[in-house]
């Protein structure tokens, strides 16, 4: 189906392009990869008659870890297939590639970007789910100056976010793994988009007898991603062999504090079940890294 | 923009090796730029949602759904298209390995499976059939069940890596 038509924008700098959103309002859209926004243009469901297309401008396609910080930076035009392959990622960050393997497939990960994915704010989406579970923030420039916004308060509604009307997202921080930490990130799908997605990162204490600490996210069945708080709790500060008794119903706790609506992906029953199921899987995964990472 | 105000962009890009200087509407696909301005129709249009891969292209080496990939976007940049892939004639150990091992039925599919197989064993001369599998998920075949397609991948990787 052809595209409606429209007017091309490229800038050469973040400075410029406030202004540009401001101009166009909600008849302006920034353009990164297109996997998402091209797409609901085809099907008529959004109408941009100005795309402001970003590629051009320098600075924004990094990966940086700074050491002394303890941070990885990602530039919001980091396509899904550089984060996939980046070596540096699978190094300090391993549940990343994970995730970024699991996304779609390699067509799109090669167009799409990060910044984008999270921009757009699909429910049925991967990065924003993790994201959230590693305590990611992300910096908008905007024409009142820049900000850092955490991700628990980026996601608002589904395909909404806190960026303003004349925001860009410039980068995406993400803190230092926890020492003695591993996550796993999986995710209930039949085609492209998940049906259900479920982050877990564990951190264990010292001589691994137990679990310090347990941040478990859920993507794809709330209009936002979410965390787990209640499930979490079952998991902190237990030793590792009760955790792994109790998966059942700490997987069911998790469905619980989730809301999932029937839709097009599945029924409200099959999502919630998905949860307990990818909980469940997640957590003895998450362990089960450990013990080879332990092994060496 | 051009006399009825419609907003054109020139763009140089090199497909399968060969400049060309064209004009476009921003809002023209690198698919429809291939089929209908050069007429290299071995790239189909089929689910038009990038899930199906037959209108897979190599942009600069890397596999992209062309139905959703803006035709500005490959302003100096290399296109390769399933044309590409034979030179002067003589067809790629990848196409020959599809026609010898059953890899091609209707054909349909078998543009977008061929270039994303090169990709892969471009980076991974002796991938494993896991490898190939996951690699090659996001190109649907509704024809060969899939196995010839992997054992045609098998079987060029082989050729390619120069063993008998």
């Amino acid at each position: 189906m052809a595209l409606p038509r429209f007017t091309l924008h490229e800038p050469d700098s973040v400075q410029e392009v406030p202004s540009l959103l401001l101009r166009y309002k909600e008849n302006g859209a920034i353009l990164a990869g297109g996997t998402e926004l091209l797409l609901v243009m085809k099907e008529r469901v959004v109408r941009y008659e100005h795309l402001i297309n970003i590629k051009h401008i320098p600075g924004l396609d990094h990966i940086r870890y700074d050491e002394q910080e303890g941070q990885l930076t990602i530039g919001p035009l980091v396509t899904h297939r550089a984060l996939e392959s980046s070596d540096l990622v699978r190094e300090k960050y391993p549940v990343i590639v994970e995730m970024e393997r699991q996304v779609a497939n390699i067509r799109i990960r090669n167009m799409g970007t990060i910044g984008g994915n999270l921009c757009f704010a699909e429910p049925h989406s991967d990065a924003g789910t993790l994201l959230l579970a590693l305590g990611a923030r992300v910096k908008a420039v905007g024409s009142e100056g820049e900000r850092v916004v955490p991700l628990e308060d980026f996601f608002i509604d589904f395909y909404e976010t806190a960026l303003k009307e004349d925001e860009i997202l410039t980068d995406i921080y993400i803190p230092r793994m926890p020492p003695a930490s591993s996550g796993a990130y999986l995710r209930s799908a039949i085609a492209e988009r998940p049906t259900v997605g479920v982050a877990v990162i564990l951190t264990f204490s010292p001589r691994d007898e137990g679990i310090e600490d347990a941040v478990i996210t859920l993507g794809s069945v709330n209009p936002t991603p979410i965390r787990a708080p209640e499930a979490e709790e079952l998991i902190r500060g237990k030793a590792i062999g009760e955790v792994l008794a109790n998966l059942e119903s700490i997987g069911e706790r998790a469905a619980q504090e989730s809301d999932p609506t029937g839709d097009i992906h599945a029924s409200e029953w099959y999502k919630r079940e998905m949860v307990k199921v990818m909980v469940k899987r997640a957590i003895q995964e998450a362990y089960d890294k450990r013990v080879r990472q332990q092994k060496g | 923009m051009d006399e009825q105000g419609k907003q054109q962009v020139q763009i140089r890009v090199r497909v399968n090796g060969e400049e060309h200087e064209l004009t476009v509407e921003p809002r023209e696909t690198l698919l429809e730029l291939i089929r209908n301005r050069l007429g290299l129709t071995g790239t189909k249009l089929s689910c038009d949602m990038e899930v199906c891969g037959a209108c897979t292209v190599l942009l600069d080496g890397k596999p992209v759904s062309s139905c959703t990939t803006l035709a500005f976007e490959a302003r100096d940049r290399e296109v390769v298209t399933i044309e590409g892939l034979s030179s002067h004639g003589k067809l790629h150990p990848l196409q020959e390995a599809f026609l010898e091992n059953g890899g091609v039925q209707c054909g349909f599919c078998t543009p977008g499976m061929i270039l994303t197989a090169k990709t892969l064993l471009d980076e991974n001369p002796d991938p494993t059939e896991e490898e190939i599998k996951e690699y090659m998920s996001g190109n649907l075949c509704r024809c060969t069940g899939y196995k010839m397609i992997v054992e045609s991948i098998v079987a060029a990787a082989k050729k390619m890596r120069g063993e008998r």
